[in-house]
């Protein structure tokens, strides 16, 4: 379904991604490991199209995504939660909602937006509330909410654990794994291994822009340099 | 000397005869001497707006001030105070550097629009002030102000004040690169970049604002000294935010952040409306306008970086 | 002072302040969503003016008419200065912003000039007639087309930003440009849509007031400096604080000037730069801004 195909990307003069290749098939949800730095948000940048792909190629399906801009890259299908869930803090749950539907009609929106409500019944509470007043927790799950309102086939996560408690951690995990049997896709970025192989189907590890290993989930748990490096403590 | 070098040397050479000789050429059209002298004056001005915007990385969109500053109190000194006109100029270089530090302490607190803003009040306020005052002689403008006249010397023709001036500039031009190659001048440079950088390399980021806008005023005023006994008049809605906005022009078209480009800025602005000619005027300002756009959006150094192809292309 | 003449310096000091409130919520709204601070404000809507002044006189275009045609041009030449000009500096600093926006405004002032010369001109208002008394006030018939308008516009401007998709997603690219584009908003479009409006605002405030003065190129430079101090003081990250400062300003202004006359254009410069040094965020901005 995704293929990204020895792309080249990065930042002004400095080549962040060095020749990456990762394929995602249906219904998968594969999970991309690596340390700070070493090029998980980028790639997943570059298929949004937050950043020009220098080399290689990103297909979804039939359509090559190089070059198109993030909003025909949603009309694609695919959506991005991006890290630290960027929620918009003076708007409200609703709006902050609605805008990630933007491409979509009024109608449309409508019956998203009630699909959202009745997935999270927390953000049907607050839908008026102001994003910034929301925990962290809600935060996440607001997030998630964004990037599904657009239906997307295909979901980008970009460390979503980040600053949770392990509680709710669970509680996004879990809805990660429903997501996935309702049919929607997941490319997972996590910095926490453990959760991330107990839930992929498939996963990468990334080191210094480049595909180091790459596996099931099941092969890369029980492989020496990944428990070492990621599995060894907690994060 | 290697190939390169003495065609430096022989193009340098000639270059400063050619200035040297622009009195002798021009010497039945004064006017035109004038002129350069204006322009020389306005590029002095600049070169510490240069320094401010180009090097510091500070807005300043009141610069015209310093200006207003250096020439009135230089002038009231002489004109009703009676004091020797070297002193009154070294006066008004003085009190254009006090108000540099006035108008650098919001620089401490503020950035990017909000110090525009700022100095854009402050620099407007100086004029509006002017404008009040009897002494300055209010809406009027001070008139009649003596010529230029230091150790002896009187200088009324336009060639001896060109000539002056010209020995003024290349002074300015020399103090303010080898500030800028100065340990002082890197930590300016490295307080535009990234001030939380400079701060964490130990660099005083308070201290070397404050410098950055006293030098800088201390140079406007030493033009608007100069200025005031030159064109003998003074007027304060002449150094309003319009100025200012000019003095700012002259520095991006010239090339912001380039030891030449206040010349050539200057130049441009001067002699420009000249070879239009008379009623074209406003053409003038329509150029002006595309030339500042153009600048910012295609020629980042402005006409130095002109200066610096023609270098190429003769391999110097 | 008299109560009566407290009364009718307060509300011409609205009808002014609204003008510094339309000028400066264009400047704030462009500010806001597009990081650019417009310099050409008053010399857009300057341009516009002149082009008005020849629809009416020379092609007999009607008032009405005109006004129309008047911010609609102001809508296109925004759109183009945003898709031709800003689009391609996006990236640079805040100088090279304020240098592009300063060039702008030169290039009006010289273009108006050089089209159409600096002699001053009269220019009509949109209604003529005796001025209407409402109880112990005298109101000019324009000084209540001006707070008409702008009552309509503060409206206009409202249900834009709080009720339509566009404005929503103004506001978001405001609070996180980053995010609003990850979300696949078409920030470009948006971008030159509120460009548009902003220069169509400025159109419109300087046709409005322009009666009052006369017609020249430099006509709007000391409103431009007006509606700064409206937007220090109201607060540089809201748009209705800017037309709040404006009003206060405007009225402040004409009771300030008819005690002190001298003091009247000094005294808001002045209150620019203590509002900046004590109370940066001015009355409405919310938490430290720096985004500047």
């Amino acid at each position: 379904m995704l293929r990204v195909d020895q792309v080249v990307s990065g930042y002004g003069p400095i080549d962040v991604l060095n020749h990456v290749t990762i394929n995602l098939e249906k219904g998968e949800i594969v999970a991309v490991l690596g340390a700070n730095g070493a090029g998980k948000t980028t790639l997943l940048r570059t298929i949004t199209g937050l950043i020009r792909v220098r080399k290689g190629s990103v297909t979804f399906g039939d359509k090559v995504l190089n070059g198109l801009s993030p909003a025909e890259v949603v009309r694609c299908g695919i959506s991005h939660v991006p890290e630290g869930r960027h929620i918009f803090p003076d708007l409200t749950v609703e709006e902050n909602l609605l805008l990630a539907a933007y491409i979509m009609s009024r109608s449309q929106q409508k019956s998203r937006l009630d699909a959202m409500y009745a997935m999270f019944s927390i953000l049907a509470e607050r839908r008026r509330q102001a994003g910034g007043t929301l925990s962290g927790g809600e935060q996440q799950m607001l997030a998630l909410a964004r990037g599904l309102m657009p239906n997307p086939r295909l979901m980008l996560l970009d460390e979503p654990s980040l600053g949770l408690a392990p509680k709710i951690m669970g509680t996004v995990f879990d809805t990660l794994a429903h997501l996935r049997e309702s049919g929607v896709s997941i490319l997972l970025v996590e910095q926490n291994a453990k959760r991330s192989l107990e839930l992929a189907d498939r996963a990468y590890v990334l080191v210094t822009g480049q595909v180091a290993l790459e596996g099931t989930a099941h092969e890369l748990s029980g492989n020496e340099m990944v428990k070492q490096l990621y599995l060894g403590g907690t994060r | 000397m290697t190939p390169s070098g003495t065609r430096r040397l022989a193009v340098n050479a000639a270059l400063i005869v050619l200035v040297l000789m622009v009195p002798l050429v021009f010497h039945s059209r004064s006017s035109i001497i004038g002129y350069l002298n204006i322009a020389m004056l306005y590029a002095i001005a600049t070169q510490g707006l240069n320094l401010l915007m180009g090097f510091g990385g500070l807005v300043s969109l009141g610069h015209a001030a310093f200006m207003a500053i250096g020439g009135y109190t230089a002038a009231v000194l002489v004109m009703t105070y009676h004091v020797n006109m070297f002193l009154a100029i070294v006066a008004g270089v003085a009190g254009a550097g006090l108000f540099g530090l006035v108008i650098g302490f919001p620089s401490l607190r503020l950035s990017g629009f909000y110090l525009a803003v700022a100095t854009m009040a402050l620099g407007s306020s100086v004029a509006d002030v002017i404008k009040r005052l009897a002494i300055t002689g209010g809406d009027y403008g001070l008139i009649n102000i003596p010529v230029l006249r230091l150790g002896g010397w009187e200088l009324t023709s336009e060639a001896s004040k060109y000539y002056f001036f010209v020995v003024i500039l290349v002074a300015v031009f020399l103090v303010v690169r080898n500030f800028l190659n100065s340990r002082s001048g890197r930590a300016v440079r490295a307080v535009r970049d990234s001030e939380m950088t400079a701060s964490a390399m130990g660099v005083n980021v308070a201290a070397y604002k404050l410098i950055t806008f006293i030098f800088a005023a201390c140079i406007a005023g030493l033009s608007g000294a100069l200025y005031a006994f030159t064109i003998s008049y003074l007027h304060p809605m002449n150094f309003g935010l319009a100025f200012s906005i000019n003095l700012l022009s002259m520095s991006i078209i010239g090339g912001l952040g380039t030891i030449i480009g206040p010349i050539l800025g200057a130049l441009f602005w001067v002699m420009l409306p000249l070879v239009i000619g008379g009623r074209m005027e406003f053409l003038s300002t329509v150029i002006f306008g595309l030339s500042i756009i153009g600048s910012v959006m295609f020629l980042p150094k402005g006409l130095s970086e002109l200066v610096t192809r023609i270098q190429t292309r003769l391999k110097l | 002072m008299s109560i009566d003449i407290f009364l009718n310096l307060t509300v011409r000091g609205l009808t002014t302040g609204a003008i510094y409130a339309l000028v400066g919520m264009g400047i704030v709204l462009i500010l806001q969503t597009t990081n650019v601070m417009n310099f050409a404000q008053g010399d857009t809507g300057m341009f516009i003016t002149y082009l008005a002044f020849f629809m009416i006189t020379t092609a007999k275009v009607p008032y009405s008419l005109v006004l129309i045609l008047a911010i609609a041009a102001g809508a296109i030449v925004g759109l183009l200065i945003e898709r031709f000009m800003m689009r391609s500096v996006r990236s640079r600093s805040h100088l090279s912003l304020i240098m592009l926006t300063l060039g702008l405004s030169l290039l009006f002032q010289g273009l108006a000039a050089f089209l159409f010369n600096t002699e001053p001109r009269l220019f009509p208002p949109l209604v003529s007639g005796d001025p209407i008394k409402i109880g112990p006030v005298v109101l000019g018939r324009q000084d209540i087309v001006v707070l008409l308008a702008a009552i309509v516009t503060f409206g206009i401007l409202y249900l834009f930003l709080y009720r339509t998709k566009q404005g929503t997603a103004a506001r978001s690219i405001s609070q996180d440009e980053y995010a609003a584009r990850v979300l696949g908003i078409p920030t470009p479009s948006i971008y030159m849509l509120i460009w548009a409006i902003g220069s169509a605002l400025a159109g419109l405030a300087a046709l409005l007031i322009v009666p009052r003065f006369s017609l020249e190129p430099s006509f709007m430079g000391l409103i431009q400096v007006k509606a700064f101090t409206a937007i220090v003081l109201g607060g540089m990250g809201s748009v209705f604080g800017a037309a709040v400062g404006g009003l206060i300003i405007g009225v402040v202004e004409n009771l300030v000037a008819y005690q002190f006359p001298a003091v009247k254009d000094s005294f808001m410069l002045i209150v620019i730069v203590i509002v900046l040094l004590v109370m940066p965020q001015g009355l409405f901005g919310k938490r430290q801004q720096r985004r500047f």
